[in-house]
């Protein structure tokens, strides 16, 4: 009893301290920018490594149903890999294949977030398995998002549900491109904007991506285009319905473009050439 | 009375750290700092809670005064207020806590006081070096200016816990 007594003052202390030291963290988050992305980039790898351990928790307790999936899964590839060898020649054509310069890396959705204007997502892959930061997140269907961070395991990312991430796109079997946004309404909703109104781009096309960023390979489906709305008389904005429904979504690919550094050096020092 | 003159002597010394941060910045690899002797030296009858309270106001006066990043100090020195009691334990022994004894130079002897001050301005530098820093410092840097810090500051302290002896 007396001993219960005693260990009030203890936690009572504890919880004045993180109080505290949370005051504190907030008012030096609020006082420099630096400080503040410092702090958020923390709060994230916490949350990550957080998340990452439950997940872990669970899978364990799921290893079963998982085993039978990788069970059933082996024998589809098996059986699909039957049937290359079968057609004649057709694995010495897949040799041919030249380098896109871009890595895939598969990855498992730890964490999303889908109700705010800045919906992100985390991923089980991080620095430890080659992703850095402003690497692209396709599934099978289409788009999913931009790396924003990774520590060593985990990866935190921008989904294509946030308005803070554009994504070159362009019309497929036609040079018209533009950035496209999310509309910030629906998972599926959103806009390919700066679209010159001379250019056409009819409900039912499919718009892809262009290529013409560093972060996506081109020709990746991302939606499909509606009605056009003509914005100040000098450009248009399509309406696309994204392909890629982000509330199924379970497993990812990171697209990591190996020579993306090689190409922003270049542009610096042509840019500071045009500069002299 | 002894207290009066505790908290007279405290607020001094808290105006000679503001005058430090905005006057005396020899390097920016060394910070001074008297903030960690003073909680350290308080009298050990006072709680935890009030030292964390006293070292969270005192820390916001002095980044408000000192121009500074606000927040930097108090998050630095809400810790050393938070483990007093643990270091007092280590370095003085139980006794001085369970007589309710002041932290006095002249009766403790000066390894024990410097050594005190030493793991409190110890505790405070980790947390400042490292978030003022905000992770752009190499590890060198920060270890450094750590080190530069600790030493500097530790010379200082001996004066302040001088100053603060209630039996002086």
């Amino acid at each position: 009893m007396a001993k219960e007594r005693s260990s009030y003052p203890i936690i009572i202390s504890a919880a004045v301290f993180i109080i505290l030291e949370i005051a504190a963290v907030a008012m030096l988050s609020r006082s420099s920018s630096l400080q503040d992305v410092w702090i958020k980039h923390s709060t994230r790898r916490v949350q990550a490594f957080l998340w990452g351990s439950s997940e872990r928790i669970r899978d364990h307790f799921s290893l079963q149903k998982q085993n039978d999936r990788l069970a059933e899964e082996n024998f589809l590839l098996r059986e699909r890999l039957r049937r290359y060898e079968a057609a004649e020649g057709s694995l010495e054509e897949l040799k041919d294949i030249p380098d896109d310069g871009f890595r895939y890396t598969p990855a498992k959705v730890v964490k999303m977030s889908r109700n705010s204007a800045h919906n992100y997502i985390i991923l089980d892959k991080g620095s430890e398995d080659g992703i850095s930061p402003m690497s692209g997140i396709i599934s099978s269907t289409g788009i999913v998002g931009i790396v924003d961070a990774v520590d060593k395991h985990f990866s935190y990312g921008l989904t294509i549900n946030n308005s803070n991430i554009g994504i070159s796109a362009r019309v497929k079997g036609s040079d018209v491109t533009g950035p496209l946004f999310w509309d910030g309404l629906t998972s599926k909703g959103s806009y390919l904007k700066d679209i010159a109104l001379h250019n056409d781009v009819n409900p039912g096309d499919t718009i892809m991506t262009s290529g013409f960023s560093t972060i996506f390979p081109p020709d990746i489906p991302i939606g499909v285009a509606g009605e056009a709305k003509i914005i100040n008389g000098s450009s248009k904005n399509v309406k696309v319905e994204l392909f890629q429904d982000l509330s199924s979504l379970r497993y990812v690919t990171v697209v990591k473009n190996i020579r993306r550094e090689e190409i922003e050096e270049l542009e610096a020092s042509e840019n500071k050439e045009g500069h002299k | 009375m002894r207290d009066s003159a505790y908290m007279i002597k405290y607020t001094l010394l808290v105006i000679a750290q503001i005058l430090i941060l905005n006057y005396c910045n020899f390097s920016q690899l060394v910070s001074l700092t008297l903030l960690p002797t003073l909680i350290i030296s308080l009298p050990t009858r006072h709680s935890t809670l009030f030292a964390m309270i006293l070292a969270f106001i005192t820390g916001f006066v002095v980044d408000f005064t000192a121009g500074g990043l606000i927040g930097l100090n108090m998050a630095a020195l809400v810790p050393v207020a938070f483990f007093r009691i643990v270091i007092v334990r280590i370095v003085f022994g139980e006794e001085l806590l369970a007589r309710g004894d002041n932290v006095s130079l002249n009766r403790l002897g000066p390894v024990k006081i410097v050594f005190s001050n030493i793991l409190a301005t110890a505790l405070f530098l980790v947390v400042y070096v490292w978030a003022d820093g905000a992770g752009t410092h190499p590890l060198w840097m920060d270890f450094t200016r750590f080190g530069c810090s600790l030493l500097a500051s530790a010379v200082l302290s001996f004066f302040v816990s001088m100053i603060l002896d209630p039996e002086n």
